[in-house]
């Protein structure tokens, strides 16, 4: 392989993938980095890592995604990935329930291992699987609205929702770098607006142009 | 460094050794050509007279080990083929060796290599070090199965008592299937004899059957998906330290790729194919037989490695931090630029360790793989599959630095591997294996050297 000449971009953001293993994350990555879904992918052992550029707000945004096991066995393995990372996609599956009893514990585990502030987006995915539909919109919407998570369903498989559901949470992510910033300036300034809740680490959000 | 990479690369030259391991004799690959003799292994080998089978660490059912003692002297059953009967579990009386064994099934026209192996194995007790050493370079396709189930200690080396014993361990098998609660139901909800944990695993288990090998059909084929489900959750109910770890179902692949291929070969005289229809092609008998030993001999290949899987998996960190080691030791720039490039071992060789390498070749190429690490005894997976790591990882080591950056880094390291030796044949993995051995050789008794 040749060297390749790293893309411009603004911002770095870590992104972890999280949840329940067969929920889907693994071709939410793909789907969403390579436009490729397999039905029948391998299990992922450890972590997997791949990487996408997007735009917001003018900004070329590279999202490196690690998309990690979501067997209890190698949580010891997969939490050492939560390190450093502003954003988690927290996946469930819409047709297993218990798939969605499990958030509250991938909750536990990111406020045990990952950065106080991480952005989390619950992810219902497998949307296509209507017919089979065990957890409602709703429910997954109030649990989101009490936990203060933001909210999208997917389905890899025909890709709704997934770039937006990308794109919402990088978004997300670089406004709330954005006011940590204009917050930062207030504070030096005296007042802190009450409404800043989340404070993203400094340093993970890594400026940088050219190549390197 | 300069003089180790001087002799790899010497090793890695296919002139070397480019007809030595096919060929019946002397039949050696490079490694051995270079003169280094390989220890025998303690505690892995079975013993003739043990009816333990050698398979340590595993619960033989309480009823199945009665009924062995209680009919033991009673006169020896006719080595039989057909279906294992769980109500029927066989016995046998201890074989004296001075008897005159069944005869061998007749055998059309050999190769050099077949012959060679034939030869050992026909043998009325196998000589297990002549056969480690004969597998440790490739076994033909037709006697793997065979070697396997003798090497992992399965099989027991006196040819007389083979066919009783085989039947008793398919029978307990069987037995112990029939009492964990596992019918041929759906999800983890159709068996209600099993309990909450039962379920969760059992859940886990289905979860990643579909996910098994996806490119080969035949591991698809319902049959072969009962057969992966039934032994691995009687494998994790019956290790519950370990109990099933997802990576496990891909260790069953190449078992249950040469027993097929071992009937199809026999049977048919044809190699197996990938898209084999199990339920045309394979009888029902042989079937069971193929889970069962399936069952035993993942159990062998197991038992060496617990702690691979246990919780925190410290057997497998420990493999991928001593592998570090060794590319620290004996290729320094590689090392450096995976270093300087953010790219950890963990993150690419964990899977290495967790599968035994079964994601990154065919299954062919795997099956031959492991017939040296199998030769290796119980350190085979252990300890020398760190050391083959090791030389894979070598022999990319020029195309690794040639990437920057690290997402294809990553990307190559993690799966771009599979395609990159999707080529393999004989001579490459005969090379690999080599190299492997060499690096054993040099740092296995010089641990210092690691830390």
């Amino acid at each position: 392989m040749a060297t390749r000449v790293d893309e411009e971009y603004d911002y770095l953001f870590k992104v972890v993938l999280i949840g329940d293993s067969g929920v889907g994350k693994s071709n939410l990555l793909s789907r969403f980095t390579r436009n490729e879904f397999n039905l029948e992918s391998k299990s992922t052992i450890g972590v997997e890592f791949a990487t996408k550029s997007i735009q917001a707000e003018g900004k070329t945004i590279k999202a490196q995604i690690w998309d990690t096991a979501g067997q209890e066995r190698y949580r010891a393995i997969t939490s050492a990935y939560y390190r450093g990372a502003v954003g988690a996609l927290l996946v469930y599956d819409i047709s297993k329930h218990g798939t969605f009893d499990n958030v509250e514990r991938w909750l536990k585990e990111l406020r045990d291992h990952a950065e106080a502030n991480i952005v989390v987006m619950l992810v219902g995915n497998k949307s296509d699987l209507k017919q089979f539909k065990a957890v409602e919109t709703d429910e997954a919407m109030g649990f989101a609205e009490q936990h203060n998570l933001a909210f999208i369903e997917t389905s890899a498989l025909d890709s709704t929702g997934v770039d937006t559901a990308f794109q919402r949470i990088l978004t997300e992510i670089y406004r709330l770098m954005s006011r940590r910033n204009l917050a930062a300036d207030e504070a030096q300034a005296g007042g802190i607006k009450a409404g800043t809740t989340i404070d993203l680490n400094k340093g993970t959000g890594e400026k940088k142009g050219g190549c390197c | 460094m300069s003089g180790l990479q001087g002799f790899l690369g010497k090793l890695s030259d296919p002139s070397s050794n480019s007809d030595s391991t096919n060929s019946a004799a002397p039949g050696r690959s490079a490694a051995h050509n270079v003169g280094i003799k390989k220890k025998p292994i303690k505690g892995w080998d079975d013993d003739d007279d043990d009816d333990d089978d050698g398979l340590r660490g595993e619960r033989i059912t309480q009823t199945a080990t009665t009924t062995t003692t209680t009919t033991a002297t009673t006169s020896r059953p006719p080595p039989s083929s057909s279906s294992p009967q769980p109500s029927s579990v066989p016995s046998f009386p201890p074989a004296p060796t001075s008897q005159t064994p069944p005869s061998p099934p007749p055998r059309g026209p050999l190769s050099p290599l077949e012959a060679k192996f034939s030869k050992i194995l026909d043998e009325p007790n196998v000589n297990l070090e002549s056969l480690k050493a004969a597998a440790w370079c490739g076994c033909p396709e037709s006697d793997r199965g065979e070697v396997w189930r003798l090497l992992l200690g399965y099989s027991p080396t006196n040819r007389g008592r083979r066919e009783t014993v085989l039947e008793r361990k398919r029978g307990e098998y069987w037995k112990a299937i029939e009492g964990c609660g596992l019918g041929s139901g759906g999800d983890e909800h159709d068996h209600p004899g099993i309990t909450k944990t039962e379920q969760v695993l059992l859940r886990q288990i289905l979860v990643d059957l579909p996910r098994t090998a996806p490119s080969i059909p035949l591991f698809h084929h319902p049959s072969i998906q009962l057969l992966l489900k039934r032994v691995l959750y009687l494998w994790s109910i019956r290790n519950p330290a370990c109990s099933y770890v997802q990576g496990l179902n891909d260790l069953c692949c190449p078992f249950v790729w040469s027993f097929l291929s071992e009937h199809t070969l026999s049977a048919q005289s044809k190699p197996i194919t990938k898209g084999i229809d199990v339920t045309k092609e394979i009888p029902t008998t042989t079937l069971q037989h193929i889970e069962s030993d399936t069952y035993w001999c993942l159990t062998g290949l197991l038992n060496s490695i617990q702690d691979h899987y246990t919780p925190n998996q410290p057997g497998l960190q420990k493999q991928v931090y001593t592998l570090s080691k060794i590319v620290e030791r004996t290729d320094a720039n590689l090392s450096q630029h995976l270093t300087s490039h953010g790219v950890e071992f963990i993150q690419f060789a964990f899977k290495w360790c967790n599968c035994l390498l079964v994601r990154e070749f065919d299954v062919s190429v795997i099956c031959r793989l492991w017939d040296t690490h199998i030769s290796e005894g119980s350190e085979g997976f252990s300890v020398f599959h760190v050391y083959t790591c090791a030389a894979l990882l070598g022999k990319f080591s020029e195309e690794v630095q040639g990437i920057h950056d690290f997402g294809d880094l990553f990307q190559f390291l993690q799966g771009g591997m599979k395609e990159k030796t999707e080529a393999w044949g004989e001579e490459e993995v005969a090379v690999l294996c080599s190299q492997a051995f060499v690096l054993k050789s040099l740092f296995q008794n010089s641990q210092a050297h690691l830390t």
